[in-house]
């Protein structure tokens, strides 16, 4: 029997290969994302690629109403899904201070909130008895308090933590597995701030189709984290051993010197799917 | 000498390196141009540089990224407007057509279709805007179609299992690739088409050349090897490809036409890779099938 997966941020870099990752393996996609053409485009080459059913629908997840008309337009067409992965979300360049509280609520719900409430009704309309296999998006970034990415930082650590909770809650409805990526090669300004860390750079750094041909089979095992690259591994478990405050005051200081900067630069908003590494200042726009 | 009233010759990468070379060389030729570039202001440059150097002859760019199979054929579609507006109409076929446009990638990157941005642009790029403008190649001397190769080809394989480099990729092996298929699509498009259109193909090994693609969106090693190789004593002036590329496109006469890989200016002998018909033919349907036109489905 098919399955079908809901990939949320599907235009985004890691959402296009998440979406090609699952359609490789035989899945029916379906695809949202807050802008129409890049969604036609991706669900035109998938569907040339892979012989499987991709159906599409923009959505605004920041809001209720566009959560809500997202669910309503699964449940007209009567789709039942095997697995969730929610993709969508941002991280906004610019220091606290250099943001309107506005868009710090928005990211927020698009972060934090979309996940949750699609997982809660997802949960209603899987597929028969498998369980429905939840993927999300958190970040490195989530293990760690951020001096000027205070927000992405703690909506991150709402999703690990949460995913984690709920993974044992939902046991034999759905498996949870959550996504704690570095900095990903996926737009030319991700690309240069790879290049700007150098050596670091390089090596924190994964193809986005490995992690998620990793995170895949992660969500098939029903396994609960994944943490691309070892030397990701291994910098988490040396920053475990320092304590928070002190943590949250190194980074600060390796932060601070690009925050000043960009309070001086108009804000700009970074595409879905946006991961940071504590351990790169630049890596703010890998994703 | 060239061939009489020859059409214009559409050239794609012509805002750099060899390309940018070729479409002088063209244009000293006697011959216009149509070129398409990515950058717009690039492009402006480039038409306004050239413009001075041969106010005899028209050049002219449309801007297009061939990231996508949409914007080829919009690319294509607009090349076809501007013959239409710029040309006399005795003159309504192309001269040729020159798949010169490549990129290299240290990390993967994928177009917005998803699919692997070297196969993309290196490959699937020539062969689409090579079918959109057939019509118009057919009805020009008639054209040749020249696709930008490379010794890269040699030793390698298509990843059939694989052939966007989800896993594994290297900015080599996709590189070595997407050259392959070059070689590939040329062999296949003259089993197909040579006969009977009377437009023939050929791939077309630059040797090795100082400029810049490897280095455009590499870093690191792949960086460091590029700057070096294309630095060293070996390699040329894009001026020295861009003349053979330029002769091979629109010259009467060239030396054993029925050699369709070319070395600079001597026929010379394709990879066994590249000579195997089987491969061919199997590379000629995938690209058919990733090139098809999109049907629209909704909810």
């Amino acid at each position: 029997m098919r399955r079908r997966a809901l990939i949320t941020g599907a235009a985004g870099g890691l959402g296009k290969a998440l979406a090609w990752e699952f359609a490789s393996r035989g899945w029916d996609l379906y695809l949202t994302d807050i802008t129409k053409g890049s969604l036609e485009i991706l669900a035109s080459g998938v569907k040339r690629a892979h012989a499987v059913d991709v159906l599409w629908s923009t959505a605004d997840l920041s809001s209720q109403e566009g959560r809500a008309g997202l669910i309503a337009t699964i449940c007209a067409a009567g789709l039942k899904f095997g697995a969730l992965v929610n993709v969508a979300g941002y991280d906004l360049e610019g220091a606290f201070r250099g943001r309107d509280q506005d868009s710090l609520v928005s990211l927020m719900r698009v972060n934090m909130e979309a996940g949750l409430v699609l997982t809660h009704a997802l949960t209603e309309m899987r597929d028969g008895w498998e369980p429905l296999r939840v993927v999300n998006i958190a970040s490195l970034a989530a293990f760690f308090p951020m001096p000027y990415k205070a927000t992405y930082a703690a909506s991150k650590a709402f999703v690990l933590s949460s995913s984690l909770a709920l993974r044992e809650e939902l046991r034999g409805q759905a498996t949870v597995t959550v996504l704690c990526a570095a900095g990903m090669p996926t737009t030319p300004n991700c690309l240069e701030a790879i290049d700007a860390q150098g050596l670091m750079g390089r090596l924190t750094t994964r193809n986005t189709s490995d992690v998620s041909r990793a995170t895949y089979n992660a969500a098939i095992r029903g396994r609960p984290v994944v943490i691309p690259g070892w030397i990701n591994r291994v910098l988490l478990m040396v920053s475990r051993l320092v304590p928070k405050p002190l943590l949250a005051s190194l980074l600060g200081r390796r932060w601070g010197t690009t925050g000043e900067r960009e309070r001086s630069v108009p804000m700009s908003v970074v595409q879905s799917s946006t991961q940071g590494s504590p351990a790169s200042p630049a890596a703010r726009r890998a994703g | 000498m060239i061939r009489e009233s020859v059409g214009p010759v559409v050239l794609s990468g012509g805002t750099s390196g060899i390309g940018k070379a070729t479409v002088a060389c063209l244009l000293a030729k006697g011959v216009d141009v149509i070129a398409i570039g990515r950058d717009a202001s690039r492009c402006r440059s480039v038409e306004i540089e050239l413009g001075v150097r041969y106010p005899e002859r028209t050049l002219g760019f449309v801007v297009a990224d061939l990231g996508t199979t949409g914007e080829v054929r919009r690319a294509a579609a607009a090349v076809a407007r501007l013959l239409q507006e710029r040309w006399d109409h005795s003159l309504s076929g192309l001269g040729g057509l020159v798949n010169n446009a490549a990129m290299v990638s240290t990390w993967r990157m994928v177009t917005d279709e998803g699919y692997e941005k070297q196969f993309a642009v290196n490959h699937l790029a020539g062969f689409l805007l090579t079918h959109e403008l057939l019509p118009l190649l057919e009805r020009g001397s008639p054209g040749r179609v020249v696709t930008v190769s490379s010794g890269s080809h040699r030793h390698t394989a298509i990843n059939w299992r694989d052939p966007m480099l989800s896993h594994g990729y290297t900015a080599l092996r996709a590189y070595k690739q997407s050259k392959l298929a070059n070689v590939l699509f040329t062999a296949e498009f003259n089993r197909r088409y040579a006969r009977t259109s009377g437009v023939r193909a050929y791939a077309f090994d630059p040797g090795l050349v100082r400029t810049d693609i490897g280095c455009k969106s590499s870093s690191g090693l792949e960086h460091l090897v590029w700057r070096l190789r294309s630095r060293s004593r070996g390699a040329s002036a894009p001026e020295l490809p861009a003349r053979h590329l330029a002769s091979l496109t629109v010259d009467p006469e060239i030396e054993n036409p029925d050699a369709y890989y070319r070395e600079l200016d001597r026929a010379g002998v394709a990879d066994r890779a590249g000579r195997d018909p089987i491969s061919a033919s199997r590379l000629w349907a995938l690209s058919e099938q990733l090139c098809k036109e999109p049907a629209p489905v909704v909810l």
